[in-house]
This record gives structure tokens, C-alpha cells and sequence, in this order.
């Protein structure tokens, strides 16, 4: 399975897929996905920036969405305090 | 209609506007309007429960436990090999230590209030994942400049304390 987080002011809110299954074709799966980017791009569009995490590695900036990503989580805007 | 009925009108619009700015909009209703508002109390206890979870989880257990009893993460520089970012576990500046000496402070700040543990993860993945422009970002401070300023008074009495 994997997950995409996004940061917020209420905690993180997760949304999770297979990508196997909606790489089978599987309409449930796809939706999930298809739900899953359309958050990733209303997030980006609003400042957020997104990483790809693997336990025990380097976190990975991403500017599109991975739907094979084990877990993508985004933070939002930044700015110099 | 007559020149009366206009002006009740016009008080009573004026009335209305009044009410609407002493009485606030129930928060229910500018959530609804996707107005962005503070988190109630509970909201924000409910908000650290989770990010304290997901923290948990990113560092491993080991990880974090450490961090919670030192007060800080020290994340490695993907670029620099001496240098390290001291991220707080509370509110606070970022130092950056190079071969062991602090060198600077760094304020790097999400525009909206998020949960501390969440801002240890914004630190940590923006560092890991994009240090450049985290650095471009941050408002750099000299080292050990959050030292509280004391007043002339307080000093001194120190210095008056410790020649007695």
C-alpha cells in the first residue's frame, strides 16, 4: 500500500492506494489514485512542497506525483521567520 | 420607493453590518465557506496526538525517544559533511554546527500553525530533500543569538552579588 500525508494545521491526513492493483486495472484502486494526485495538486497549488520518504533514507523532493511511491508526504508553504 | 423607506433601509443595512462584525460567524460556518481559522483547544491536542505518532514513526522508536529526551534532532547536511542542522523539538531556531562549533541560527517557519512535531518533520524532509532552497528560505541569525537580553539593572545586581 502506499500513502500520501499532508501536513496541516489539524495534523497529518492520509490517503492511501495499491498501486498493483490499480496498475491491474482495478476501478477501486485507480480512483484511489486519481483522488491521491488531485490532493497532491490542489496541495502543491497552494504552496506545499512534496517528499518521498523511505525509513532509513534521505528524504526525496518530488515535483509530480509518484503513484509507485511507498509514502509521500507534503509540508506546507514556508516562509523565513 | 419614497425617500423614508430608503433611508430605513440603508440603517438597517448599516445595522446589520454592525452585528456582523461585533458578533463573529459561528467557526462551523467559515469552515464550511473553507475560511481558514484557528484550531480549537481540542483540535490542536487531537493535532500533536497525531503528529507526535507520524514523528514516531518516520525516526523509529530509538530516534525518537532520543529526541524527546535531548529536546533535539541533529540532521546530517546532505552536502556538507561537517555540518549538522540542530532542529528543536519545541518552537525555536534551527543552529547549524560545523565540526562541532555552532556557526549560526537559521528561522525557517510554515505560514500556518502546525503541531511542533509536525515542524521537526518540515525540517527534517526539507533539509534532507531540498537544502538549497531551504537555505534560501531561512532568515540566518549569528550563533547564540537567542541569548535573553537582561536589563542594565539585573546585571548589576549579578556583578554587585558576586563581589560580595
Amino acid at each position: 500500500m502506499s500513502t500520501l500525508r499532508v501536513l496541516s494545521h489539524l495534523g497529518d491526513s492520509a490517503i492511501s492506494w495499491d498501486a498493483e492493483r490499480a496498475a491491474t486495472g482495478d476501478e477501486e484502486a485507480q480512483s484511489a489514485v486519481h483522488e491521491a494526485e488531485r490532493i497532491f495538486a490542489a496541495e502543491r497549488a497552494r504552496g506545499a512542497t512534496a517528499f518521498r520518504t523511505i525509513p532509513g533514507r534521505p528524504a526525496e523532493r518530488i515535483d509530480r506525483f509518484d503513484p509507485d511511491a511507498d509514502e509521500i508526504v507534503m509540508v506546507p508553504r514556508v516562509s523565513g521567520g | 420607493m419614497s425617500g423614508g423607506e430608503a433611508s430605513l433601509l440603508l440603517i438597517a443595512v448599516f445595522v446589520a453590518a454592525g452585528l456582523a462584525c461585533v458578533l463573529r460567524p459561528p467557526d462551523r460556518l467559515l469552515r464550511r465557506l473553507g475560511v481558514p481559522i484557528e484550531p480549537t483547544g481540542e483540535e490542536r491536542r487531537t493535532a500533536e496526538q497525531r503528529a507526535r505518532g507520524l514523528l514516531r514513526q518516520m525516526l523509529g522508536a530509538t530516534e525518537y525517544d532520543r529526541l524527546v529526551k535531548r529536546g533535539y534532532l541533529d540532521i546530517a547536511s546532505p552536502s556538507i559533511p561537517s555540518r549538522l542542522y540542530r532542529v528543536p523539538y519545541f518552537q525555536g531556531m534551527v543552529e547549524v554546527i560545523e565540526d562541532g562549533i555552532s556557526t549560526m541560527r537559521l528561522c525557517v517557519v510554515p505560514t500556518r500553525w502546525v503541531p511542533d512535531p509536525d515542524v521537526v518533520i518540515m525540517h527534517k524532509l526539507l533539509i534532507e530533500g531540498d537544502e538549497a532552497r531551504y537555505l534560501r528560505i531561512a532568515n540566518r541569525f549569528p550563533a547564540g543569538s537567542s541569548r535573553l537580553m537582561m536589563p542594565g539593572w539585573w546585571e548589576t545586581s549579578r556583578n554587585q552579588n558576586g563581589r560580595a
